[in-house]
Parts: C-alpha cells; structure tokens; sequence
C-alpha cells in the first residue's frame, strides 16, 4: 500500500493557496525540504546559471514506491497529512501535496527513485505538467530530482528572474541555512562544478556555524545555549486559521495542556553591525521562516546596544509543541502565526536579552590579527530571499503587537544574580600559554576545512564581569582609560563609559518615579521652529516625567524651569533640541516605551564625563566598577561599543612569543 | 643678555608664571618664558594668548637684551641651586647658560621673535585693594559654571558701582553675589563692568597671596583685555564675551523664612549625610523644623543617613531637596561662624548668608533647590 493519498477537497481547501513556485530558490526549497522530510542525511543540491538551467538534488533518504512516485504529480497528493485534524500539529516541513506538482508544470523534470522496500527503482520524466515517460529502472536507495529550463513554458515569469547571480546567491542562502539547521547532516551545494558548500556531519550547532562561516564570525558570536519556558496559562490570543478554530470548537471544554517553548542558536555581540536583516535567521520548528514579531523580538533586545539603524547576526532555533504554532498561513509556508505571540515574542526578547547580560561579551581588538579560517564561499553571497523582503518595512512596535503595550511585561536588566564565587587564594596562577585544545567535547570528522583547528576555538570567553578587577593605568588623549587586567589589557571610551552608567540610573530613576530635578536661576527660554512645536506638544508630558519642567511662552516659545539634576545649564538648550530633533526623526512613530529611552539616553549622553576629560586615578577605578555593575557594560546607549579587550594570549602572539 | 639675580627672587617670579604657561605644548613658544634684561630689572613675561603675566626682580644687568627658555624646566632646575647669586646668559643659537657657585648648565631656548607681542598696558581707571578683590574671589568663583553657553559663562561679573565694588558668579542653579563696602572698594576714576574669566581669577588670587596686605591693584581695560597690575606684576586678560544674566532679578526681595545655624555644625552635617547622596546630583533633603534643621540623604545601591542641628527656626515644617555640594561650596568659603538660611517654599530659591557681628561687606549666596 502506498503512502501518499490525494488530500479529500474538505482539507485541501483548508490549505493556504497560492503560488508556490517564483523562482530557482523556492524550487530549491521545496526539494530541499522534500528530502528533509524523507529522512535524508546526505543532500547535494547541484545548479546551473543560478537554477535557470538546472536544479538537481540529491538525497539518500526513503524514496518512493512506484505507486506513490506517480502519484506525487497530483495536486493534493501527499504522505504527510491525513485529515483535518492533522493540520492542527504539521511536524513535518510539508503538508500541502503542492510543491512536485507545482515545480513539474513550469519546468522540465526528471524524477529518479527507488525505496528500500521495492528492488527497482522509478523514473518518471515531465514536461510542463505532462507525463512523457514512467518506467522501472535500475537505482540506488534515494530520490533524485532533476529541474531543467524553469519557466520554459511561462515566459512572463521567466522575464521577472533576476541575474544568474542573484538568483545563486537566494539558492546559496537558502541551502547554507538549512544546513544551519542541521548539523548531523551532510550538505552539498555546486554551482556548474564548483563547490560553493560542503559541510560534513558535526555534533553541534557551533561546529557547523564553524564550518559555515569560519572561525572569525564565530568569535563574534554568542551561544543562546538551550532555553526553555513553559506556557501555563493559555491567553486566548491570535486566532489561529480557521481550521484551527473550528477544530477548536469541535473539542471546546478539553483542559488546556501546558506548552513548553525552547530556544537555542547563535546571536552577534552587539559591536557586529550589519546594515540590513540579512544575517537574521529564524527557524521555527526546523522551518525557516520569516516572522516580523520575531525580528522586533530581536530589535527590542538589541534595543540601545546598537544604532537602531544597524542589524545583529542572528541564527535562532524555536522549537514548540506543534499546536503552538500554525503553519498554515501563507503559500510558500516561509510564515507561521503563533498561538501565544506575545508570550512568544517576551521569550525570545528576554532570553537574548538576559544572555547578552549575561555574557557581557567583549569587543576585541584587530581581528585580522588572529588565524581566521575562512568562511565557505556560499556564506560570502549578498542575498537571503527570507530577509530581503522585509527589508524597507522595518517592524514597528505597534504593527507587531497585537496587544497593546501596556500588556508587554516589563522586563528587568538585571541578571539573575547567581552565588557570589567563592575567592581562593591557593588556586593554581593563570595559564598564558594555552593548554591543548579541549578534546573529546567536539567530535571530529573530516570537512571541507580538515580538522578544526586548535584556534579556532575561541579561548574562554572574555567577559565584561572583569572589569571589575580592572587595574587603570592611565588615559590615552584624556579620553580612553587604558587597564590592565587578569587577562590583558583593556582600553574604555570613558564618555561612553559614564554614559551606560548613567543611561541605566536614569532609567532606573524615571521608572521608579523618582526622577531629581533641579529648578535654575532663571528659565531658560528656547525658540522653536513649528516643527519642533508640534513636537514639543506630543512629547511634552514624557518630558515632564523625565524631569524637565517645561511651559509654552508665547509664541513657538517655551520656558524651561527646571531640569534633570544631572545636566548642567549649560547643557540645556542644547540636550533640549536634541531631544526634539530626535524626536521629529528616528522617534517619530516610536512607542512611549522607546521615546522615553531617547530621552534618557541623551540625558546621560549629555551629563557624562567627556572626552579630553582628565581623570585621576579614583575617578577611574570608581568609573570601571560602576561599569561592570551595569547590566549591559558592553555598548552605550547609541550601541557604540565601551571597553575594547586585548587578551594575553593576543599580546603573546603579536610578540611571536606562541 | 647677561645679567645676576638672587637665586630667591627668581624662583617667586617665575612659580607665578608656573599658572600662566601652557600645557599641552600644541605651540612650543608659548611654554617658554620671555626673559628681558634691562636697566637694573630682568622682566619675565610668560602666556598662553588667554592670559598673560609679567613680573620683574631686580638684577645687575651687564649687558641688556632678551631670550625665551622652557619655563618650567628653568624653574625645576634653578629651585634646586643654592642660595645666592644665579648668573644668566644667551649665547648663540638661543642657547641659555646658567652659572651659580659651581654649576653650570646650558638650556636650550627659542629665539625671543616667535614669542608673541603682549597688549600695551592703558591707563588705569581703578585702584582696588588686592585683599579685597582677592576675598571676592573666593567667595564667588566656585560658582562660575564649567563650561560656557549662551546662558552660563566660564567667568565672574565685576561691577564698580558707588555702593561699592561687587562681583556676580552663577551657573545656572546658583549664584554669588559680594559687594564690598565703599571704603574697600578702593578709588575709581569711572564706573565700569567687566566679565572676568576664571583662569585670571585664579591668578588674581595668586598674585594677591603674594603682596602686602595694603597693596592695590591698578585696573584698566581695552577693547579687548583687561589689566591688573600689582606691584611689579601685571596680569592681563582677554575679556569674556557675551551677556551675563540679569543677577539683580534673581537676588531675591525678601524672606519669609530664615533659620539660623552653627556653620561648622551644619556643614559637618551636610559632609557626613551626602555620602549617601546620588553620586552625581548630590540631592540631600534639609526639613526645617520648629528648633532643629534635619538633613537626609538615601541611595538605592548604599543606603541611607540623616542628621538634625539645632536652629532658630519658627516658621512652618518645610522640606527643600538641595545638592549638598552647592550648599557646602558656600559653607567651606566663608570664615564666620553663624550662617541664615532663607527661604520661601519648596520652589522658591533659597538663600544663604553669613550672619553675626562684624560684617561689613554683603555676601549672598542663592541656590535653586531641587525636587527629589
Ligand atoms: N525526496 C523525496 N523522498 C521521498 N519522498 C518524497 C520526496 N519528495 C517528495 N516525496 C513524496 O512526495 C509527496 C509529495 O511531495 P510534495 O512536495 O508535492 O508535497 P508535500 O511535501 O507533501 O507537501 P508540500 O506541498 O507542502 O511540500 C510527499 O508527500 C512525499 O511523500
Ligand atoms: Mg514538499
């Protein structure tokens, strides 16, 4: 008996339709995603003139039965759905019985395939949609899929392709993250014969972003690790699909089970800045997808480590029940609608946010200095279909949320404070020449770069805690504290320094309520264009909050009366244009919650210690313990970095002396 | 150039010009010190085009002329000779040799063309008393703000007036106002305003520290400078630009309340509370009770202190936040022993003043409080 039935119409029309084939990339996907779900370990994808010319892939997974392989062309047809029900949890990646039918009417394809069950194996050969040939044939375990001429039959489809080059650049994203996904498995991608990714079975996650982009992308990266959150009290929140909700309905008054969330990947230290959401990879359930409440998630944990301009490096791997999750939504199946978005959202927030905390990761100097392994050449190509479509609609709080903001938590940046160390005097002294790599921990296999290489493992992370214990030594033009430290040296931009040190204690302050004001001599009376008045109207009340007593004075005049105790008067006419001016601009659309971030942001700016600033050694040491007990010692409010680390064994090595 | 000066003498003259030289060495010519022989004085002449000073001591002179050398290494090294006779002298190549008993040292200098022309000194129009100007001084340009805006300045409003000479120092939150009595004042020849910077304050003091106790300083002024001369020294400033704010609205008319307090009592009052103030604001809360004036202060990381002085206090419970630094800024400045301290409301500035027998002078000090 065959595994794939025709999906009876009641459930097909329950699928999201709509086209699923638009170019080289999306036939990639699906095959890709083919194979995935039929339990391949090894894949080779092969293309020609960016996929226009040929698509092959390769997989060592189930294959078909004869029956089966010529039922895969119908539309509806498939193994991995059975009814209606089923829709409600879809473990695998597809469900729909589209894709083979889809790919097989534009296009030139060639279906080889023999399950372990049956002794021959299948050929089947199409051209736009019609069957020319179905005949037994002698193959291996496996399922090969050759796609020739895309767009053959479809010339105004073929108009809209992009260059070859564009085109390979979407394939090589697409297969690069998939492989990102999977790590046990092998993955091979050649463009006319050369071989743009090879990737070999490693155990970790962190092996295979290794393999992928080298060791110089993963020095800059943070682990997640694994985290986990349960979900008990089930709000009513996005309505799912209708499929769901009448489902739902059938089975209203069953108790409602607890759901646990789990997240692992990689995320940037906030120093890595990229000028748009390419380098954001999000996989929801192994699918990757792309999610606007997930990449504000990111954005509001990133929120004043980096420029709101700048974009980190992101690979996150959320895993739910499927029910949490429905992926129903959209033709191509690239989005997913959440059941509980916002508990959803919070999760991924916090568990960057409190891990950026946490690490408190360290910018380094010249990284060009250290043995870079390079990255595989598929991981160097510009475009990602997932994140290039959303590039010029920037996810706004209120577009994402469907809850208004005051639901959202607020969130503590402080982290969990864990048992204070124990201090020994009899430890063994540091080791500055480094031990043999840690061995057994990673499991080698041969890979496109030979063995993984002793430096390639970043040595133990160096985290910005040390500052703590950080001995200044002097400043460099009066504007940057040079330290030493138990590993290396240390330079701090002490403006920005001051800056996170104050942005937080402000923040602190305003959230508490207990902002200090000081009222001045005489009040300061500022002129203001009209765009700056009608500015000045809508944040008024947040400036008053924040502590600066303000009032209309006549004409596009206001008086200001009093102001935070922090900014000297000298200082007010000009952090008081600044405010506006970043009012009319960057925050224009932005939250109350953000607004009030700007705000505190240039207050600390503008009340910290400057450049060309003298400071005596008090100043300096009392300056580096404030830092590190900041929660994010690692960049200023503006997402500048602080404190630049230069490690012993950086120094050892610039010397020749390892 | 040739010439012999006591070793002493040379070395007082040339720790004032210590002040004047400048730092950073962007322009090498102007950390060297202009050293002129002529007639019977050798003249030292030191600037950093803000500031300039010129001092003399008497001197055999045996052949007149002048040269620059690096002023602090001269001063550095001619401490370190014995007392006595130091015999200075340019040779060639603006090299300077200095001679004294058995040593002797070759300096190298820069040719005396590149050190830049000082202003001529006009006619004085003022003879002001250097104690006087000196104690004015202090008890205002703790208040001059650290930078300068459109609304603050980096310098001190000097008024001769005929109710006396005042000087006027605010940043913004607080303000400083002396007005001498018309007898201290010195004799004027016409009323006049100048904004002093506080670098030349600064020196003014020094330079003060240095005189007799009844000497005065000439004061004149040009377009662009202002000159004080005291004694044999001359110091000259560019003068600050731009509008002081109109001090007199600020000074307030009257008072509904005022407590009296033990200055030492209260001050080391303040001392010990802030150190659990806000490290950068400084926010103490002062509560005037009925007998008693008790201060408190709280951070969140440190913790919390309170203390009460008695006071001739009789009006209403108040409670007014201040920085504690303004207050002790005034408290550490004057050398009376009883304090008043004024007050409307909670919004309203607060002032404070030197109380008891003997003040001649007026000194009041205005401070904005804070809400905390
Ligand atoms: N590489 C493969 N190995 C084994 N079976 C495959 C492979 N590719 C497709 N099949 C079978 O063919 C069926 C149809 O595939 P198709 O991609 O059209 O639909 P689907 O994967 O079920 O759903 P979707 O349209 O969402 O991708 C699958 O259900 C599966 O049983
Ligand atoms: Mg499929």
């Amino acid at each position: 008996m065959g595994r794939i039935r025709i999906l009876p119409d009641q459930v097909a029309n329950k699928i999201a339709a709509g086209e699923v084939v638009e170019r080289p990339a999306s036939v990639v996907k699906e095959l890709l995603e083919n194979s995935l779900d039929a339990g391949a370990t090894e894949i080779r994808v092969d293309v020609e003139a960016g996929g226009r010319r040929l698509i092959r892939i390769v997989d060592d997974g189930c294959g078909m039965l004869r029956d089966d392989a010529l039922l895969a062309f119908e539309r509806h047809a498939t193994s991995k759905l059975r009814d209606v029900k089923d829709l409600l949890s879809i473990a695998t990646l597809g469900f729909r019985g589209e894709a083979l039918p889809s790919i097989a009417s534009v296009s030139r394809l060639l279906l080889e395939t023999r399950s372990a069950e049956e002794t021959t194996g299948t050929r089947i050969e199409i051209a736009g949609g019609k069957m020319l040939r179905c005949e037994e044939a002698a193959l291996g375990g496996g399922t090969v899929i050759t796609v020739r001429d895309l767009f053959y039959n479809v010339p105004a489809r073929r108009k809209f392709l992009r260059t070859e080059q564009t085109e390979l650049a979407h394939v090589a994203s697409l297969v690069t993250h998939y492989s990102l996904a999977h790590p046990d498995k092998t993955f091979l991608l050649t463009s006319a014969a050369s071989e743009l990714l090879h990737v070999t079975p490693v155990a970790t996650l962190k092996e295979r972003v290794y393999q992928v982009f080298g060791s110089q992308v993963l020095e800059d990266l943070v682990e997640i690790g694994e985290r986990e959150k349960q979900l008990f009290i089930p709000a009513p929140s996005v309505p799912p699909s209708e499929a769901i909700a009448e489902y739902r309905r059938e089975e209203a008054g069953e108790q409602e089970p607890v759901h646990a969330f789990r997240i692992s990947g990689f995320f940037s230290r906030p120093q890595v800045q990229k000028a748009n959401r390419n380098s954001i990879f999000i996989f929801v359930n192994g699918r990757l997808i792309r999610d606007r409440l997930l990449l504000h998630a990111l954005s509001s944990a990133y929120h004043n480590l980096m420029p709101a301009s700048a974009y980190p490096f992101v690979l996150l791997f959320l895993e739910s029940d499927a029910e949490e999750v429905d992926v129903n939504v959209h033709p191509s199946k690239t989005e997913v609608r959440f059941r509980h978005g916002s508990f959803v959202h919070d999760f991924v927030r916090d568990t960057i946010r409190e891990r950026l905390m946490e690490s408190r990761p360290a910018p380094s100097f010249s990284p060009s200095a250290r043995a870079a392994s390079a990255e595989q050449p598929a991981a160097r190509l510009p475009y990602s279909e997932f994140s290039q479509m959303l590039e010029n609609e920037a996810p706004t709080a209120v577009s994402v949320m469907e809850q208004p903001e005051a639901a959202l938590p607020e969130f503590s940046l402080r982290p969990a404070a864990g048992p204070v160390p124990r201090l020994d005097f009899s430890a063994p002294p540091l080791e500055v020449t480094p031990g043999p790599p840690p061995s057994g921990k990673l499991s080698r296999r041969l890979d496109a770069h030979g063995e993984f290489p002793a430096e390639a493992v970043p040595a133990p992370e160096v985290s910005l805690s040390a500052l703590s214990d950080l001995r200044p030594l002097g400043q460099i033009h009066e504007s940057f504290i040079i330290a030493a430290g138990r590993d290396g040296l240390w330079i701090i931009d002490q403006h920005v320094a001051h800056e996170r040190i104050l942005f937080e204690q402000v923040m602190k302050q305003r959230a508490a309520g207990r902002v200090e004001t000081q009222r001045l001599l005489l009040p300061l009376i500022l002129q203001l264009t009209p765009e700056q008045q009608i500015d000045y109207a809508r944040i008024a009340d947040e400036l008053h909050a924040s502590g600066f007593e303000t009032e209309p004075f006549g004409n596009r005049t206001i008086a200001v009366k009093a102001a935070p105790a922090a900014v000297s008067a000298a200082e007010l006419d000009k952090i008081l244009y600044e405010i506006l001016e970043v009012a009319e601009g960057e925050l224009r659309n932005a939250s109350l919650d953000d607004l009030r971030r700007g705000i505190c942001a240039s207050i600390a700016c503008r009340a910290a210690i400057k450049i060309n600033t003298r400071l005596d050694a008090a100043k300096m040491e009392w300056l580096l313990r404030a830092l590190s007990a900041t929660d994010c010692p690692m960049s200023c409010p503006h997402g500048r970095p602080i404190a630049l680390h230069y490690s012993t064994r950086e120094v050892l090595k610039a010397f020749h002396r390892i | 150039m040739e010439f012999t000066v006591s070793k002493s003498e040379l070395v007082r003259e040339l720790s004032l010009s210590q002040g004047v030289v400048e730092k950073k060495t962007t322009i090498p010519i102007l950390s060297n010190v202009l050293l002129e022989a002529a007639e019977d004085r050798v003249t030292l002449t030191a600037t950093d085009l803000e500031l300039g000073i010129r001092c003399s001591c008497p001197a055999r002179v045996k052949k007149e002329g002048s040269g620059t050398v690096p002023a602090r290494k001269l001063l550095e090294f001619v401490r370190l000779l014995p007392e006595g006779d130091v015999n200075m002298k340019f040779l060639e190549n603006h090299w300077a040799s200095i001679t004294c008993g058995r040593s002797r040292t070759r300096i190298a200098g820069m040719s005396r063309e590149s050190f830049p022309e000082l202003p001529a000194t006009p006619e004085s129009i003022a003879e002001i008393p250097v104690k006087t100007l000196a104690s004015m001084i202090t008890r205002t340009s703790f208040a001059i703000s650290m930078e300068e805006s459109r609304f603050t300045l980096n310098g001190a409003l000097l008024v001769m007036r005929p109710e006396g000479l005042t000087m006027v120092a605010t940043d913004g939150h607080r303000l400083a106002f002396v007005q001498a009595t018309p007898e201290a004042s010195g004799t004027v020849d016409q009323q006049f305003r100048a904004l002093v910077p506080k670098k030349a304050m600064n020196e003014l003091v020094k330079l003060a520290d240095d005189a007799g106790p009844d000497e005065k300083a000439l004061f004149s002024g040009d377009e662009n400078h202002l000159f004080f001369q005291v004694g044999h020294r001359l110091l000259m400033t560019r003068k600050l630009t731009g509008n002081f704010p109109d001090y007199e609205r600020v000074l307030p008319k009257d008072h509904a309340l005022s407590a009296k307090l033990l200055k030492d009592e209260i001050k080391s009052a303040i001392e010990r509370v802030a150190q659990f103030a806000d490290e950068r604001s400084h926010a103490i809360r002062v509560q005037f009770l009925s007998g008693e004036v008790r201060i408190f202060s709280s951070s969140v990381e440190m913790g919390e202190s309170e203390e009460s002085v008695l006071s001739e206090y009789t009006g209403p419970d108040l409670e007014i936040g201040f920085n504690a630094q303004y207050l002790l800024d005034f408290l550490r400045a004057i050398p009376q022993d009883h304090i008043s301290f004024e007050l409307k409301d909670q919004k309203s500035a607060g002032e404070l003043r030197p109380a008891g027998e003997g003040i001649t002078d007026q000194y009041r000090y205005v401070v904005m409080p804070m809400r905390i």
